[in-house]
């Protein structure tokens, strides 16, 4: 694959992993928030969002409408096998090659 | 919800998006906007939605540039950016008088856009000042028809048939009638006219209104009619009467006589749901038999629905209620009355005046795309003139994309600086517009209580409400914002799009010699450029004439009166001080006081003025006709003195008018108009019939026809007369009227003597509504006219925007052709030939335009016609003589090019190349 993910790519990935079929925009964002601590822009999200579907990492679809959101339908997303593969691989190279520096890692304050 | 959307946003996310997408993120944001700011503000709310749009709409736009510059190595693309400004603002330098010209047409473009935007906004966009107002709906009850069985028209209520719906409904959280009162405001130094509400206890927080000082009134004080006397003050009587003393509450101010405790003060700017209220009164201080009379239909009611239950359901509901309220007091006459319920947000516009200010605004974005046009054709001549530039840029290997993007830097610059002058523009457009026309929103307001009254019910006023709010805010910028770049894009993108075509050796080729493919492409499209302006100008200069034919015939239009040098005002005689009796007898004898002094020609009193936007109407009957015949006929009826008819100048045509002898005690009589005359009695003589009207005490066997007299315009000028009836003052007495006072002196030197026989009276009363009469008639033709004569600079502008534009290709024209018409003339072509060939080219472009603009106005001035009096939109006339004045103007323009054409130097034009 000629890309890479991008940093705000893999956070997205990585929470979609996390919440299974219950990740939609407004999952996503508060999972991403809660959990990192970043403000997470709308534009930011919903342009990664499309890109990655357009390159076949995640797909979508229109979930039932709900009483909560005025009516309107979710957008639903689910990881693709090469979103999954991606996520995989990233993952895998971070963590060879930070093997035996996460005690120093983590000691590095901001 | 906690928080509604603002409007504005969501429209431009919806227009922003494919629609699958917008539900989905629209529908995130709102969730969100639930979850995180229930307890925050509906200001922050709106804020964090913005916030939001304008993340995604960045976005969305860097994406696609981002797509667009796929090819593109990226440092080179930011380090660009920094030079294209540059060359930008060299090359804006070079050009300066191309540059003025260009910053100054779309400052006033964009500027007059921008102001009448403003207006839009306030009048129609912007969310009412009041707690969640997408909640709030108006219920009114539902009339059936009398006359059109089937048909069913809103009607206010009467208190019993409210509290009957108000205890069995269930879709409402909370509701509370109000009515619209007067009150003077007497025992201080100067007696005071305030406009008021009658309200339930309920009323502040239906639209969630919070006293800055005091309370409001509590259920337990309103809980039976005739409840004790209170009142809360607003913010304007507050610091105008009591210096802003917080100390007041508490304290009690007469009231018609009455003292009324103050227990609270309202924030500033609210006015209720009237518009112009000053005091609040409880309802429940009217009598018990007044607000006790079901088929007393007084009191509008604003309710807030329930937050799970939709505008529909709640309108469905009250339906079903309505039914039984028609159950509980059924009308055996008049069968089958219901109820609706409608939002508070769609009765805030009379629809007349929507009309006029969409077509305000429509009017002025065709200029700015006039405007466009223009720039796009003066963009498009220097892209011309830097196409050999281009050229070999791009054949060193410049890319397409790298030509347009230096060339739209420029434009955006030009643009920017123009949106920013813009602004400039529209804030003193605003100021000025402000301070000219201060009683603006008087006449909105006239306009709104006019013939929709009955429907409109209470909330006229909401107009009014909403033109406080006239001035800038964030929908305003933003649309400033999209003004701009739309503009940039119109006038930018299409010249260096076309500029930039990699057509190399053609475009060299045209730049050195002369006629070649690429450049008769070019004026092509700039032809369609004019042509497209030429139309749009005929289409405003259509719709202007139209209005300013609609003026010319609204002030020939006959008035039945004559409006000069009459003084008018009013003296409220409120009861219980005055009954109907004691106030005419002392109106009989302010205008006796009057007649008599020195200077006044002559004093009269009327019910109701001319031109006031409708009086008391009701039913007559003809007591000598059979019973099958004797149907209901509506009339206006009239109030007047003797001196009436003569003191206003309203033609006698036959008969006689009222004397001092018609009074109490002697036979009953009336005068009728013409239009009465001939609805009623066509083809017989109406004098010494008789007629029964439903009002004024003279039903049963009526009263004698004793006069006609001509028509008189009561409503408008522009609405058609009604048939009236005038019955003497003396045979009906009545307190409410105004008081009309012909004399040669001016109002200056009139007001002390009206003032000095008025407390001579009664000092307590106080003058209010004073006005000349020729003042009355120009604010009831002032919506007309106003817009007719904005209408008309718009038009005017289009007019000279689209000749410049014509000049500016023809003259450019010739100057290409210089060397061909040199060869002609050298070949021994006539100067006259010459002349013809450029004229011809002239004479194309405008007939093409004006058919094109006749063809989009025939069908466009239809939405017109609710704006026109007495001209149809497909006036031939108006079509005509604008396409002929079109014509002239652009044959004018075309003809200095042509003219300049036939002195081509065949001999210097050859030697040049």
């Amino acid at each position: 694959m000629a890309h890479t993910l991008g940093d705000f790519e893999q956070l997205i990935l990585m929470a979609m992993l996390r919440l299974g079929a219950d990740a939609y925009g407004v999952s996503l964002r508060q999972e991403i928030e809660s959990r990192t601590g970043r403000t997470v822009s709308a534009g930011a999200l919903y342009t990664a969002l499309d890109r990655m579907e357009k390159r076949g990492l995640v797909t979508s679809r229109l979930g039932e409408p709900t009483q909560a959101r005025g009516g309107k339908r979710k957008r639903l997303y689910t990881l693709l096998p090469a979103g999954e593969r991606a996520l995989a691989r990233v993952y895998e190279s971070l963590r060879l090659m930070a093997g035996g520096v996460g005690a120093r890692l983590r000691a590095i304050k901001e | 919800m906690a928080v509604a959307p603002p409007r504005l946003a969501c429209a431009l996310l919806r227009w922003l998006l494919p629609p699958d997408d917008f539900e989905a993120i629209s529908g995130d944001l709102e969730e969100s906007l639930d979850e995180a700011l229930t307890a925050a503000s509906n200001r922050r709310g709106r804020l964090w939605y913005w916030r939001q749009v304008g993340s995604i709409l960045i976005s969305r736009v860097a994406d696609a540039i981002r797509d667009l510059t796929a090819g593109q190595p990226k440092g080179r693309l930011r380090m660009g950016f920094g030079h294209d400004l540059s060359y930008a603002v060299r090359s804006v330098m070079k050009a300066r008088v191309f540059a003025v010209t260009t910053i100054l047409m779309l400052a006033i473009g964009i500027g007059a856009t921008v102001a009448i935007f403003s207006l839009v906004n306030a009048v129609l966009l912007k969310p009412l000042p009041f707690a969640d107002p997408d909640r709030l709906m108006i219920v009114h009850l539902l009339a059936p028809d009398r006359e059109a069985p089937g048909i069913t028209r809103p009607n206010i209520w009467s208190y019993p048939k409210y509290q009957t719906f108000r205890e069995n409904q269930r879709a409402f959280e909370s509701m509370a009638a109000f009515g619209a009162g007067n009150w003077n405001l007497t025992g201080t130094d100067s007696p005071e006219r305030l406009s008021g509400e009658f309200v339930e206890s309920s009323y502040f927080d239906v639209l969630g209104i919070r006293p800055i000082a005091g309370r409001t009134f509590s259920p337990e004080e309103t809980r039976t009619p005739g409840s004790a006397p209170l009142a809360v003050l607003g913010y304007g009587v507050w610091s105008r009467r009591f210096g802003l003393d917080p100390g007041i509450v508490g304290h009690s101010v007469d009231l018609n006589g009455i003292p009324h405790t103050i227990v609270g003060i309202l924030p500033r700017g609210f006015r209720g749901l009237t518009g112009s209220a000053d005091v609040w009164v409880p309802l429940t201080t009217l009598a018990a038999e007044d607000l006790g009379n079901p088929y007393d239909h007084s009191y509008t009611v604003v309710a807030r629905r329930k937050p799970d239950v939709s505008a529909i359901q709640a309108d469905a509901d009250a339906r079903l209620v309505g039914k039984a309220v028609d159950v509980r007091y059924h009308d055996g006459r008049n069968p089958g009355w219901s109820a609706t319920a409608m939002a508070l947000d769609d009765q805030r516009v009379d629809p007349i005046v929507r009309r006029s200010i969409l077509l305000l605004l429509t009017a002025v974005v065709s200029v700015l795309l006039i405007v466009c046009l223009n720039l796009a054709n003066l963009t498009l001549f220097k892209a011309f003139a830097r196409q050999r530039e281009v050229a070999i840029r791009l054949a060193l290997g410049a890319s397409r994309f790298r030509i347009v993007r230096q060339q739209m830097t420029e434009s955006a610059l030009l643009g920017a600086t123009g949106a920013v002058a813009g602004v400039a523009v529209a804030w003193v457009i605003l100021r000025i517009g402000g301070s000219f026309l201060p009683d603006l929103r008087m006449v909105l307001s006239g306009a709104a209580s006019g013939p929709g009254r009955a429907t409109a019910g209470q909330t006229a006023g909401l107009t009014r409400v909403a033109l406080d709010y006239v001035g800038f805010d964030t929908s305003t910028l933003v649309f400033t914002l999209l003004t701009g770049v739309i503009t940039i894009i119109l006038f930018g993108l299409g010249p260096a799009w076309g500029g930039s075509r990699r057509d190399l050796t053609a475009a060299m080729k045209a730049s050195f010699s002369g006629a070649t493919t690429a450049r008769s492409r070019r004026i092509g499209g700039r032809n369609a450029l004019v042509v497209a302006e030429i139309a749009l100008a005929l289409v405003l200069l259509t719709a202007a004439g139209l209005m300013l034919t609609s003026v010319a015939r609204l002030q020939s239009a006959a008035l039945g009166f004559n409006p000069d040098a009459v003084l008018t005002f009013r003296v409220p005689l409120a009861a219980p001080r005055y009954d109907s009796r004691s106030g005419a007898q002392l109106l009989e004898r302010l205008v006796n006081g009057l007649s008599q002094r020195t200077g006044v020609i002559a004093a009269t009193y009327g019910s109701c003025a001319p031109v006031s936007g409708g009086c008391n109407r009701t039913t007559s009957k003809r007591p000598d006709r059979p019973p099958a015949d004797g149907t209901e006929s509506p009339v206006e009826v009239l109030w007047a003195l003797p001196g009436y008819f003569d003191t206003l100048g309203i033609g006698v045509i036959r008969g006689r008018t009222f004397t001092d002898r018609d009074r109490t005690g002697q036979p009953k009589v009336v005068v009728i108009s013409e239009t009465a005359a001939r609805s009623y009695w066509p083809g017989e003589d109406p004098i010494g019939k008789r007629v029964a009207l439903g009002q004024g005490g003279f039903g049963g066997e009526g009263a004698e026809i004793i006069g006609i007299v001509q028509d008189v315009r009561y409503g408008s000028v522009e609405t058609s007369v009604l048939p009236d009836v005038y019955l003497p003052l003396l045979q009906s007495m009545r307190s409410g009227g105004i008081i009309f006072v012909k004399s040669r002196l001016g109002a200056a030197a009139l007001m002390p003597i009206v003032r000095q026989e008025v407390s001579a009276l009664d000092r307590d009363v106080p003058l209010i509504d004073v006005r000349m009469m020729d003042e009355r008639l120009g604010d009831a033709t002032w919506r007309t006219r106003s817009s007719a004569w904005l209408l008309g600079m718009f038009a005017a502008l289009a007019l000279v925007l689209s000749a410049l534009g014509l000049y500016g290709v023809m003259s450019q024209g010739v100057e290409q052709r210089r060397r061909e018409l040199g060869v002609r003339l050298a070949l021994g072509a006539q100067r006259a030939d010459i002349l013809r060939l450029i004229f011809g080219r002239v004479l194309t472009l405008a007939v093409t335009g004006i058919a094109l603009g006749i063809a989009l106005a025939l069908p466009a001035m239809r939405l017109l016609t609710a704006l026109l009096y007495q001209v149809r939109p497909g006036d031939p006339l108006v079509f005509i003589s604008l396409s002929l004045i079109l014509l002239g103007v652009a044959l004018l323009a075309g003809y200095v090019p042509a003219k300049r054409a036939t002195n081509v130097d065949p001999l210097t034009t050859l030697r040049d190349c």
